[in-house]
């Protein structure tokens, strides 16, 4: 039996094919299709039910953010009503109220021209009051859910796009006005513009000298090494800046402020300060000697006639005093010798050593008794309008950027870098950062308030469930006679929620900010005791040091000082104990260390 | 839907609206690096264009399922509908990168920009098998029926090889026993029950081991007659098993056997022509509802 479908007669054949046909097959569906379809309604419902669903809940409300919270917002958790509006069912736009709450952001510029921007209130120092300044809303600026993990990383485009073509109100604009960015129309740093000023330290001082000639001496803990930049110029607790220059820390290792050895007493070291300060403390080492050596006087050193100043390398023949007892009074030693060395540091002709008139200017060195030190003024910070961080430039050498240190020989020389120095790194070529935020603020932080309103709980569980803040900061530096940055009163935005969403016992403003300031009085003043001891300057400490000295030099000065008026004559003043003139302003005798004053 | 110079205008459109979003988007981009920010946001006027065309297409998409199913309302001609929804739906690819700066998103945007993803892969994978398969079912599989048909052409093939072996070899042992009335009409009749003719033993035997399990409805890949080469050996080496008076029958097993082949190679090449649309559809109803959410939580936000 041969198959049907291959059967030789066509009947059979269209019979066999016919017969293979499922007549009703198109009344039962794809089997796929019914799949399909449930698919095709389940799959999109059941998404949109994990989605509503979800978003009951803290962690589902998630879902809706479009970008991961900045770091230092993450605290907030899920209460977008902490910077958004609620608006419509929705979360709607960030007001600048809203961030005002914690932060404080004065004002750019009291002149500043931002079209389309907020109304707030910002403190003209000119004027001397507030005065309405249009700024941008904070979110232009700081857009969160951006994967940034700062919200102060702007681009310098932001920047550009007021500085690029700079408008102000009220006269000219004090800056460049054609800055697109830092490669492009920024200006050469002031300090190093043609026609700027020099270095104002009022001192002497050789770059060269010290750093090509200058080694340490023995005794010292690097003797015989080089000086080198970092041996003076060290950086400051925050490793941003340098640490101001001071005697005590950079100078004295190799420059010792002490008795000469012709008055005998042996070493003893000085205190440095004003001359009134060395005054008393050469009287003192003079006083102090003799209670220790009992009221004997030590052998005078008087010069050797026949002292020949030996070759180089060879023994001196002759000494170069000769020792003879001295036949003075106490008082007389001690006065003659006190005068001596004061001569010998006030005086560089009068001794070899002129300690202080080598680095020091003297503003009247009349009647050689007393002296005027000009105060010096080493800056300690050069750039006004912008910050650097010595920190993040240590892979470089002090002389990559601050080239003319090598060869500068006056202290007026500014061994700066200018901005090409910079711009070979901060360039879009160099690689390194070019943002403005680099090195400028945008808010002035001189107006900053570091004394938040906000308590912890604010900040835990959101300023509706705490009570709300008593004030936001001020935008003025105290002196805004009401919180206008909180709530301008040309804000184009609706009033913040965060007040109108306070619980009806929140307290008034006033008790609730008496309450926070009395509550944050005790926390900021141990924080102030502690960054005053921290952060305390080697120049404040100096001062300080000198201050006490002055006045335990004050109390162990003979009583009757006090009572005798010091004499004024002229530009001089006579000292009532013993005679000396001095200097108008003089506070203590330079020989016998009576008060003047 | 095969591509073809026919959709020379489609494809120029199409391009044409891509290169027009592009340059849109590239003075977007330019501006809003300029203005500092990190990439273009969706919620700029030029953002929200992007967004709200890309949703326009994406509901344009998937009215092509509903088009579909109201076949008799007769909107439009169904294969304009299909051109429409192939080249605007790859519109809604670079529509929706425009949108979003070319960002992948956050949360429930990157779980929008996932599933676009797959719709996007998807449908072009699919577009191309379907470009694809239907040529090679058609130079693989001669004898080709309706994939609905497949299961009941199977039953009738095991059902026309059972008869044939039984017709040679006699009784298979898993017939249906003949009712009375049956038996009745074969005692009018006198026929007898055939008797298995000479020699046919070694044909039933093979049949029964291997035929039989390969015609069944699940189709067995791992059996040697899966495969033609192995197939025509197995059949080769029964024919010398067997009298030359049987050798028919063989071939005609052997057709059978054949045709087995080619209809599990139309279902699989069927599964390959359509699974493709078991992600797209779903996923794209998802999407689809998904974007429309994202743009009304959007909106409420921006208003």
């Amino acid at each position: 039996m041969a198959r049907d479908l291959t059967d030789k007669n066509p009947i059979h054949r269209q019979k066999a094919r016919a017969q293979r046909i499922d007549h009703a097959y198109h009344a039962k569906p794809h089997p796929w299709r019914r799949r399909l379809f449930r698919l095709s309604v389940g799959l999109p419902l059941a998404a949109v039910a994990v989605i509503l669903v979800a978003t009951r809940f803290p962690q589902g409300r998630r879902l809706h953010l479009p970008g991961p919270v900045s770091s230092r917002h993450a605290v907030f958790g899920d209460r977008c009503q902490e910077c958004h509006a609620q608006e419509a069912g929705g979360w709607g736009r960030v007001l600048d109220e809203k961030c005002m709450a914690c932060h404080d952001g004065p004002v750019h510029h009291v002149n500043m021209v931002h079209d389309g921007g907020n109304w707030t209130k910002g403190f003209d120092p000119a004027k001397g009051e507030p005065v309405d300044v249009q700024t941008p809303q904070c979110a232009t600026c700081h857009a969160e859910h951006r994967d940034r993990p700062r919200l102060t990383e702007i681009a310098a485009a932001q920047c550009a796009q007021c500085h690029a073509d700079l408008k102000v109100t009220g006269g000219e604009p004090r800056f460049a006005t054609k800055i697109r960015s830092f490669t492009d129309g920024h200006p050469e740093f002031a300090a190093m513009r043609a026609g700027a000023p020099p270095d104002g330290a009022r001192l002497k001082f050789n770059h060269k000298r010290h750093l090509e000639k200058a080694t340490f001496p023995a005794g010292s803990p690097l003797a015989g090494s080089n000086v080198v930049c970092s041996h003076c110029h060290k950086l400051d607790q925050n490793r941003t800046y340098m640490q101001p220059i001071t005697y005590e820390a950079n100078c004295q290792v190799c420059h010792a402020l002490e008795v000469p050895s012709a008055s005998n007493i042996g070493p003893v070291a000085i205190a440095h300060g004003d001359p009134e300060l060395v005054a008393g403390a050469v009287r003192r080492a003079f006083d102090r000697f003799l209670v220790q050596n009992g009221g004997k006087l030590p052998k005078r050193k008087v010069p050797n006639p026949n002292y020949v100043e030996p070759l180089p390398g060879m023994p001196a023949a002759e000494p170069e005093f000769l020792e003879q007892d001295d036949a003075r009074s106490t008082e007389d030693w001690a006065l003659e010798n006190t005068a001596q060395t004061l001569a010998g540091f006030f005086h560089p002709k009068g001794t070899p050593r002129g300690a202080c008139i080598k680095c020091h200017y003297v503003e009247d060195v009349k009647g050689g008794d007393a002296v005027k030190i000009v105060d010096p003024a080493v800056p300690h910070v050069w750039f006004k309008h912008a910050t650097f961080n010595h920190e993040t430039h240590r892979v470089l050498g002090c002389t990559e950027c601050h080239t003319g240190v090598y060869q500068s020989q006056a202290t007026a020389d500014v061994n700066l870098p200018n901005i090409k120095s910079c711009q070979e790194c901060h360039a879009p070529s160099g690689g390194a950062q070019t943002d403005c935020v680099t090195c400028h603020l945008y808010h002035n932080r001189k107006d900053a308030n570091f004394a938040g309103m906000a308590k912890i709980e604010h900040i835990k569980h959101g300023f509706k469930e705490g009570a709300a803040p008593a004030e936001a900061p001020s935008t003025g530096p105290g002196k805004t006679p009401e919180p206008t940055a909180v709530a301008p009163a040309k804000t184009e935005t609706p009033p913040a929620t965060v007040k109108t969403e306070a619980p009806p016992d929140v307290k008034t403003p006033e008790q609730a900010k008496t309450e926070v300031k009395t509550e944050v009085s005790a926390e900021i003043k141990t924080e102030a005791k502690t960054e005053v001891k921290t952060l305390v300057s080697a120049e404040v400490k100096t001062e300080a040091k000198t201050e006490v000295q002055t006045e335990v030099k004050t109390e162990a000065l003979p009583k009757a000082a006090d009572t005798k008026p010091a004499i004024q004559k002229g530009r001089s003043v006579i000292c009532p104990k013993c005679g000396l003139h001095a200097t108008t302003g003089t506070r203590f005798c330079a020989r016998c260390g009576a008060k003047l004053k | 839907m095969l591509i073809n110079y026919s959709h020379k205008r489609w494809a120029t459109a199409t391009l044409a609206l891509t290169l027009a979003g592009a340059a849109v988007y590239a003075v977007h981009h330019y501006r809003s690096i300029a203005a500092g920010r990190t990439w273009p946001s969706g919620g700029s006027w030029p953002g929200l264009g992007f967004g709200f065309l890309a949703l326009g297409l994406m509901l344009f998409c998937a009215a092509y399922g509903l088009r579909k199913k109201l076949r008799r309302l007769r909107l439009g001609k169904a294969q304009t509908w299909l051109r429409a929804h192939l080249w605007l739906g790859l519109l809604t690819g670079p529509l929706v990168l425009f949108h979003s700066g070319f960002s992948l998103g956050h949360n429930l945007t990157a779980w929008i920009m996932l599933l676009l993803l797959i719709v996007f892969v998807s449908g072009i994978v699919g577009l191309v098998l379907q470009n694809l398969l239907p040529r090679a079912m058609l130079r693989q599989v001669t004898s080709e029926v309706t994939y609905e048909q497949i299961p009941y052409v199977v039953e009738a093939l095991r059902k026309e090889a059972d008869a044939l072996v039984a017709d040679a070899c006699g009784p298979l042992g898993f017939e249906p026993q003949p009712t009375a009335e049956e038996l009745e009409k074969m005692k009018k009749k006198k026929e007898k029950p055939k008797e298995p003719k000479k020699g046919s033993a070694p044909l039933k035997a093979y049949y029964l081991s291997e035929v039989r399990p390969f015609l069944e409805a699940a189709y067995r890949s791992s059996s040697p007659l899966a495969l033609p080469q192995s197939a025509t050996a197995q059949f080769e080496h029964t024919r010398t098993l067997i009298p030359e008076d049987l050798h028919e029958p063989l071939k005609d097993l052997s057709t059978i056997c054949d045709e087995r082949r080619q209809l599990a190679k139309q279902a699989r090449i069927h599964f390959w022509l359509h699974a493709w649309l078991m992600f797209h559809g779903p996923v794209a109803y998802a999407l689809t509802l998904l974007a429309v959410y994202h743009a009304a939580v959007g909106l409420m936000g921006a208003w």
